[in-house]
This record gives C-alpha cells, structure tokens and sequence, in this order.
C-alpha cells in the first residue's frame, strides 16, 4: 500500500468514527446517551487495541459490518418507504429521503471500502 | 478521486441544513372574522396561492413548515402581535431509532397577547400546524388555527386583561406531539406560570349542524365555565376522556389542560383525516365562527377574572 493509500484508508476509518461520536454527542446533549456509550466503546476498543494488529484487523471487520449493516437498513427502510405504502412518519421520511439515501450509500461505500480484506491486510501492514 | 469522496461525504453530512430565511408579506387580511378565517385555512391549505411562487399543499417538510409559519407570523403581525420562534431538538422515541437517523428538529411558534393589569399568569392557547403526509390538513389542523388567529383578534380588543394570552402554533404534532412535548418542558423550565393550557384539534367539521364540541379532560372548573358559556351560545357541550393530542403534552408535567374539538368520539367527525381528502371545501366556517365565539367567552372570562 502506497502512503497515501494509506492515509485515506487512516482517514475514512477515523472520519467513520469520528462521525458517530459527534451523532452521540448529538444524541447525548438531548438526555439520550445510548449512541455516546456505544461510540465511545468503540473508539476506546480502537484505541486500546491499536497496536496488536491482529485486534485491529477484527476490530476494522466488525466496524466495517457495522456501517454495512447501518447503511442497509438506512435504505431498506427509505426505499420500502418510497416504493410501497408509507410506512414512516414524517421525520423519518425526512431522514431517509433523497438525501439521507446518499449519505447510506456513501456509508456503504465506506464499509466496503474499509472491509476490503486486501486494503485492510496492507494498511496494517 | 479519493480525496474528492472525502470532501464529498463531509459536504453530506454537514451540508444538507439550506432552510433559507424567507421574508413574505401578504395582502391584508379582511377585517371580518370568519372571512379572515376563510382565507387563512384557503392559504394553509394550497386552495389558495400563498405567493406567487408558492403553494401550501401540506405542512409536512421543513420547508412547508417554514412557509406555514412565515404566514401565521405575517397574520399575527396584522393583528399588531410580535411572534418568537421556539426552536427544539428532542430524541426519537427509541433508542434504536436513535442509532439510525437525526434527532427530531422543529419549531414552535408563538405570540403573546400581554395583560393590560400587570400579571405574572398565562392562560395558554394552542394548535399544530404540521400534517401528515400529502395532507392539506384542513380540518386538521388549519381550522384550528384560524380559530386561535380569531380568538387572539377578538382577545387583542378586550380593553381589561388580568392574565397575559399565550398563542402558540406546535410543530410535529402528528408525530407523537413532539412539538407540545417540547415546548411544555420549556415553560417548566422558564418556570411560567400557568393558569391553564387549552388545546384545538379538528373544528371545521359539524355534519348534524349541532354547533356541539367536545372538551377533553377538563378540570371540573374549566368545564364549568365551558358549559356555561357555552349554555349561553346555545352550544351543546360534550365530555370526553381523548388524550392523543397536544393536550396530553402539558397534563404529563401537571399543568391544568384540556383539548377541545369537533365531536370526534360522538363520530360527529371528518372522515377525510390524514388523507388527500381533508380539504379547504369540506371545513365548516359557520361552525368554526361559532366555535371560536365560545373559545372567546371562555377565555375573555378567564381573563378578566381576578
């Protein structure tokens, strides 16, 4: 892996965590602190394991799933919504409209890009 | 490229807020009440242009909801009142939800009509104005503005007032009254003090020609003096125990509320509620005048008691 390869493989997997902590903090302001203890958890499970490249390797699997999974659901929900009998209220509707659809898919994007065994091995590497 | 998707996923995430600040001015409104009822629930319900631009066909997005309250602000400022915006950010209702998408975000509207006896207390009147989707919410919920909008005219006249009128607009109702939630938990937390809350849902609808109206968990006090002002209009009153509107926001943290509606449990009721079909042609103004009138005796009683 080229340096600067590297640096953006650094980059997403810090700007994917970084994201969702500020969503707990978003959440944590407004007296719900479920999305922080989770964020949390696991930038801590990152950092305590970022040398032992083995944990690392799992930790970046499972993260990556996690976005997968989060961003499936996201656009699950938005297209049955779409497609079908509405389903959602309002704000939901909001979220996962046009907007919140390419913000899902740009996290597929990312859970792919981060699940790639053969970009993950050569980060860690 | 790899650096273009960095930026273009930040752009994403921060940049979808573009709820520009619109100024609207609109034509006068007529001077007779229930004309001036008429057009408001034309406007609000896409009957009628709001500009030359633009149409109310549902109060559904941000920016229907924005436009939704440009035109009761520019109302209310007709009628010589200053409105304020409240602007909330509550959680979804579980935590999963939470994981998922934003939090709820959406702004009350409000307008104080001030005593004219210096006074600490408020008697508070309220009504959404969201709707459910592709609805132009006739019925629900523009009758029950236009009704706040004539009581606050009728009100802003009453030369002795002992109690400050607080008009407010709630936002989200139809989605599990977040807007109400919101800003009860204000009030407690600015510590006014609340004589009593009354809240309208769905007043354009009256097919048996009765005028009747349904309270929903009055105090025994507010009910006596609904039954009795409404004895002198000639109004049948009705009692229900419905708590699934913005009512129920304010009883959850013990303020003395109730709800007042077309007879909803009686089935005396639009069948057009959330649908396409809950249009400006199907509101009943002569039963809205006339429940506004009640809405007024009650509150001008409130008021001009020590």
């Amino acid at each position: 892996m080229t340096n600067k390869s590297s640096t953006l493989y650094t980059v997403i997997l810090v700007l994917s965590l970084f994201l969702f902590l500020i969503k707990g903090f978003q959440y944590a302001v407004l007296g719900s602190y479920i999305p922080l203890v989770l964020a949390l958890v696991i930038c801590m499970l990152f950092y305590l394991n970022r040398k032992k490249k083995k944990a690392l390797n799992i930790l970046i699997k499972i993260w990556a799933l996690l976005i997968i999974i989060w961003s499936l659901l996201r656009l699950l929900i938005g297209t049955a919504d779409r497609f079908g009998k509405e389903l959602m209220e309002n704000h939901l509707q909001e979220n996962l409209g046009v907007t919140g659809s390419l913000i899902s898919l740009l996290f597929l994007v990312v859970g792919f890009y981060l699940f790639n065994k053969k970009r993950r091995q050569q980060w860690l590497n | 490229m790899k650096l273009n998707l960095t930026f273009i996923l930040l752009i994403l995430f921060f940049g979808c807020k573009n709820q520009e600040d619109i100024n609207l001015s609109i034509e006068n409104l007529p001077s007779k009440t229930i004309d001036a009822q008429r057009e408001i629930v034309s406007v609000l319900t896409g009957n009628k242009k709001l500009s030359t631009d633009y149409t109310i066909n549902s109060r559904t997005t941000p920016k229907e909801r924005l436009m939704t309250r440009r035109y009761l602000s520019e109302a209310l400022n007709q009628l010589n009142l200053k409105t304020l915006e409240h602007d909330y950010r509550e959680p979804n209702s579980n935590v999963f939800i939470d994981l998922l998408v934003s939090p709820f975000k959406g702004t009350n509207l409000y307008t104080i009509i001030p005593s004219t006896i210096e006074s600490d207390e408020y008697v508070l009147l309220g009504a959404h104005y969201d709707t459910a989707r592709n609805c132009p919410g006739a019925n629900d919920n523009a009758s029950a503005m236009a009704l706040l909008y004539g009581v606050a005219k009728k009100i802003s006249n009453v030369p002795v007032r002992q109690k400050n009128v607080m008009i407010v607009f709630f936002d989200q109702e139809e989605e599990d009254l977040v807007g109400s939630r919101a800003f009860a938990k204000y009030l407690k937390k600015k510590d006014y003090k609340i004589h009593s809350v009354h809240t309208f849902d769905q007043i354009g609808w009256d097919k048996d020609l009765d005028k009747a109206v349904e309270i929903e968990l009055a105090t025994k006090k507010l009910e006596e003096i609904y039954r009795e002002k409404a004895s002198e209009l000639q109004i049948p009153i009705h009692t229900t125990k419905v708590n699934s509107t913005d009512h129920q926001s304010f009883r959850e943290l013990g303020y003395n509320a109730l709800g007042i509606t077309e007879e909803f449990a009686n089935g005396d009721t639009t069948p057009f509620k959330d649908t396409p079909k809950d249009t400006f042609d199907t509101v009943d103004f002569e039963y809205l005048e006339s429940t506004t009138n009640l809405v007024f005796e009650v509150i001008n009683h409130i008021v001009t008691q020590n």
